[in-house]
């Protein structure tokens, strides 16, 4: 088969460089129907359909990113049952903070992020920088969230969920584009684009700056710089090589408001490198190599209030990360479909303030699923990851996942999985400063056991194409043990009993429901409801974490094209009370309404689009993870431009 | 076979000056390639590629029990042709082209004959066959047919229909050659309750423009092949975009398919040699009469179930697709046309 198709292809290629191929450039011929093309929608490439993952999914894609309002990657996260979106001030400045089920902090993250499948979760505490993107929103094709444990299809650190950001590929848009908005709370963002083609090459080049004031009555005023390049390199009929490099700069206004912790400026900037080469067969067979590299700095000197030691205070850290992957996808048989791989990584990571000196992690991971389809009706998703890890050893996650159809639309998931999470270097090498302030003592280092969960799932998805209406609803029942936290890292912490920095302190269960609709009637109205019932039991023995969630989380996005020249859209989001981990104060309930209104205009062979953007027009001063982190409205416009080739 | 061995066994010991197994190879090669004096069929093809060995081959086979075995068929490739003798060319009876090249060659070699044999062309799509060879005028014995490679539009449609009944707006991109059959397609479409969105690709880099107008009106793309519209630099681009905006293309060929088309119908190599071997014995035996051209009975269907499962879309087997339109009801009458019919099948009356 293999051997015919490169005959076909190798005829092609004659024919297309043979002098009787261009005397007929313009005739049909038989090369037309026998000729072989490159696979574009590979077995790394294609996306499943909700009835079909082993998960709970949601797919953010880019009409939803528009008509959302978001200014932000982070804020996206609003539309997905189940996540919550916070912010914090007093880290590295105004940052982000995404949790699914709640057990979130300031720095930890017990997600996946992935950009086009390359991590970036920090690597010293595992968060992730949510500003640091190198690109701007409009550069997504789609974001995958998938809700629940995915060890072993997603690697290393999808413990709760996992996201994937998609960016478009290079080919899709080419031309020039500009854009620049202007708003409330200082929002100065611009960006500028380019794409184009040289010969079976395709790149897009990015560059954008983004800036605001951050939270009224704080000093978190931020400003990044950003670059970005992607080219997509159609090597041959079965060849691929995506090439990213890019990077961010900038800095953050931060304080703490401590006595040790004075105001000032932090510079913040990250660069990344990846290279990936796909070769596919067919959508079912193919494999990918990968290799990526990501680095983060941040750079903090200063000198505490009362300035009574003379010393600076080295409060920054580094990161950097070498990761190696390699993927096949073959089937055996149409009812038969394998996916394997494996991978390695090496995090090293530099932390002064902690004064210790932090060995590097390796992480050699491999992983294999199968999907097998006894009869039509019955998908048995089954896989494994076992991962080995220099500082916490080797372990496994499972996981086994039945899809049943009902009928060819209504579809039922039940899914048992366990997976991982392998402590940080900082969990696991970190002195942290602990006790009242100015009595700092540094605790040892910790024996630390990766964390664990036990995820229970059972899922409808119901699909009317009739009606172009789907709906998902996922009961859930997980038990999750051994979560490390940091001794004397809550605000009241009383558990000094601990000997240790981190530990394994505390377990917790999760259990609730959540569901999503969506309904897109015609291509100019969409119609997205997501909402969310959880309840966190444990005994919070060093953090907060039965209230790090709220109990109900809801989210209507609606938006509509007038006249094929309007957009407007309007995001109602409720977020229950809630306390997340670590420093953080009470939250209270809220409700916020965002809206979007834009026009496009056609200006000789250019399209413009000029939007306004109104985030929580109805001013709610609610407040994130601080008393004074208060909420208000925000009112911005945009014009972008765009010149098609 | 042993003498050929001795020659060449002979010239690979040989040192010094030894010509003449050489030019003894090179006789026994020409020999080989060059048609015989007594030969009763000639199959010319293109070179190098494996689809026109797969339909020689099943030339071969199915003429391999003709008279008693003792039929002759040979096989030239096309830029040989110019050079055949012209008495030595009139002495077939029948030819057999593979492929358009194949074809080109030899009806220019054909038409400085004073007496040409039948010709049949395989492997050539309808258009290209009727440019290159007009209808004979009235009351003259047609001479040269064809068995398409192309499926006729009917059968294409048909096929939509009932692997995907609720799609009803039908995107199609048109270049420079496919621009030809728009009137025909829209008016076979709209027989089947299809609405039809048409873009025209006139430049090479047009198609990513003509998609844009295209996608936003369609649940269904359909393509028909076009150097331009349809060619290798555009296809990637076009499977990528339509895929992005959801909407699922049906193509015309195996290759089409494997790339990332959701559905697509065609008739293989395979298919083609064997409906050709069908139509040369029919000729040769006088059991049937010389062909009108036509579109070819037996063709594939085949659904990406890849890509189905990813658009999430649940569409009929194959097999009954394929029984669908072998075995269509009266109102698709038209789908199976015997290969001695007069008109192509499912095209224009």
């Amino acid at each position: 088969m293999v051997r015919a198709r490169i005959a076909w292809i190798a005829c092609a290629l004659c024919c297309a460089a043979g002098p009787s191929a261009s005397a007929f450039a313009q005739e049909l011929s038989e090369h037309e129907f026998l000729t072989e093309f490159p696979t574009v929608l590979s077995a790394s490439g294609l996306r499943q359909d909700a009835s079909e993952t082993p998960q709970a999914i949601t797919v953010i894609d880019q009409a939803m990113i528009k008509a959302s309002g978001a200014r932000e990657f982070a804020e996206l996260f609003r539309l997905v049952p189940g996540f919550t979106v916070s912010y914090v001030t007093y880290v590295k400045g105004l940052q982000p903070i995404v949790s699914y089920h709640g057990l979130g902090r300031e720095f930890f993250s017990r997600l996946q992020v992935l950009i086009d499948g390359r991590s970036i979760n920090n690597g010293t505490f595992g968060g992730v920088d949510w500003s640091e993107f190198p690109f701007a929103l409009d550069d997504i094709d789609r974001i995958e969230v998938i809700r629940g444990p995915s060890n072993a299809t997603h690697g290393i650190g999808a413990f709760l969920a996992t996201i994937n950001f998609i960016t478009k590929h290079a080919l899709q848009e080419h031309g020039a584009e500009v854009s620049a908005s202007v708003g409330s709370d200082s929002i100065r963002d611009g960006s500028a684009r380019f794409g184009g083609a040289l010969g079976a090459l395709d790149y897009r080049l990015v560059a954008g700056h983004r800036a605001d004031d951050g939270f009224g009555n704080v000093a978190d005023t931020r400003s990044r710089n950003y670059a970005s390049a992607r080219a997509d390199w159609q090597m041959g009929p079965v060849d691929n090589l995506m090439m990213q490099l890019g990077g961010t700069d900038g800095s953050n206004r931060v304080s703490f408001r401590g006595a040790n912790d004075p105001e000032r400026s932090v510079d913040l900037s990250t660069a990344y490198a990846q290279l990936k080469w796909d070769r596919s067969f067919d959508a079912d067979n193919g494999f990918y190599v990968q290799l990526y590299y990501y680095h983060f700095r941040l750079t903090d000197l200063f000198l505490p209030v009362p300035a009574g030691a003379p010393v600076a205070i080295d409060g920054g850290s580094s990161a950097t990360r070498t990761d190696l992957e390699a993927q096949q996808t073959f089937s055996t048989g149409p009812n038969l479909r394998w996916v394997w791989g494996g991978s390695v990584r090496e995090d090293l990571t530099q932390v002064p303030l902690l004064f210790t000196t932090i060995s590097p992690l390796h992480v050699e991971r491999l992983f294999g699923h199968v999907e097998w389809r006894p009869e039509d009706a019955l998908l048995v998703n089954a896989g494994a990851m076992v991962e080995n890890n220099s500082l916490s050893g080797t372990d496994v996650a499972p996981q086994i996942a039945l899809n049943y159809l009902a009928t060819a639309n209504q579809t039922f998931r039940f899914n048992l999985s366990r997976a991982l999470r392998t402590p940080t270097v900082i969990e696991k090498q970190g002195q942290f400063a602990v006790g009242p302030p100015g009595s700092p003592r540094y605790g040892p280092a910790g024996d630390l056991l990766p964390e664990t969960i036990l995820s229970r799932e059972i899922s409808y998805v119901g699909q009317w194409p009739d009606s172009h209406t789907t709906l998902d609803v996922k009961l859930f029942d997980d038990d999750v043990h051994e979560l490390i936290d940091l001794i004397g890292a809550r605000n009241d912490s009383a558990a000094q009993a601990f000997p240790k920095n981190a530990v394994n302190g505390d377990s917790a269960r999760e259990r609730g429901v959540e569901g999503q609709v969506s309904w897109r009637p015609t291509p100019a109205t969409m119609l997205a409801a997501s909402a969310s019932y959880l309840h966190i039991s444990s005994d919070d023995r060093l953090d907060n974490y039965s209230s790090s969630a709220p109990h109900t989380n809801l989210n209507l996005l609606l938006s509509h094209r007038f006249l094929d020249l309007w957009d407007a859209s309007v995001n109602l989001h409720q977020q229950g009370s809630m306390r997340a981990g670590g420093y953080s104060e009470a939250q209270r309930a809220f409700w916020r309404l965002d809206t979007r209104i834009a026009r496009q205009f056609q200006l000789g062979t250019g399209e413009t689009e000029v939007a306004l953007s109104v985030q929580n027009l109805l001013d709610n001063h609610y407040t994130e993870y601080r008393h004074d982190d208060i909420a208000g409205r925000l009112v911005w416009l945009t014009i972008s431009f765009k010149l098609q080739p | 076979m042993s003498g050929l061995g001795k020659i060449a066994t002979r010239s690979s010991l040989c040192a010094g000056n030894c010509r003449g197994p050489l030019v003894l190879l090179a006789a026994l090669m020409f020999w080989l390639v060059s048609p015989a004096v007594s030969a009763q069929v000639l199959i010319v093809s293109g070179d190098g590629s494996t689809g026109y060995d797969v339909v020689a081959e099943e030339l071969r086979a199915g003429l391999k029990t003709l008279r008693d075995g003792r039929l002759q068929v040979d096989r030239v490739i096309s830029a040989r042709v110019p050079g055949i003798d012209g008495a030595e060319f009139g002495r077939y009876e029948l030819v057999l082209t593979v492929g358009l090249s194949a074809a080109q060659a030899t009806l220019s070699r054909e038409a400085s004959l004073p007496a040409a044999p039948l010709t049949l062309c395989l492997l050539i799509p309808r258009q290209s066959f009727e440019r290159l060879a007009p209808p004979p005028a009235r009351g003259q014995q047609p001479r040269v047919s064809a068995l398409f490679i192309d499926q006729p539009l009917s059968r294409q449609l048909d096929l939509l229909r009932s692997a995907l009944p609720d799609k009803h707006r039908l995107g199609v991109i048109l270049g420079p050659v496919s621009q030809a059959m728009s009137a025909e397609l829209g008016e076979q479409a709209d027989k089947r309750g299809f609405n039809v969105q048409f873009a025209n690709v006139t430049e090479a880099g047009g198609v990513y423009a003509a998609l844009q107008t295209v996608l936003p009106q369609s649940d269904l793309l359909l393509l028909l092949p076009d150097p331009l519209a349809t060619g290798a630099d555009a296809m990637y681009g076009l499977l990528l975009t339509s895929y992005r905006a959801q909407v699922p293309v049906a193509g015309y060929s195996e290759g089409l398919l494997n790339a990332g088309a959701l559905v697509s119908l065609f008739s293989s190599a395979r298919q083609q040699g064997r409906e050709a071997a069908e139509l040369a014995r029919g000729i040769l035996s006088g059991s049937a009469g010389f062909p009108t051209p036509h579109y070819p009975k037996y063709f594939t269907v085949r659904i990406n179930a890849s890509v189905a499962r990813s658009l999430g879309l649940h569409l009929p087997t194959e097999a009954a697709l394929q029984s669908a339109l072998e075995n269509p009801g009266a109102a698709a009458g038209q789908l199976l046309v015997p290969a001695t019919s007069d008109a192509p099948a499912g095209g224009k009356p």
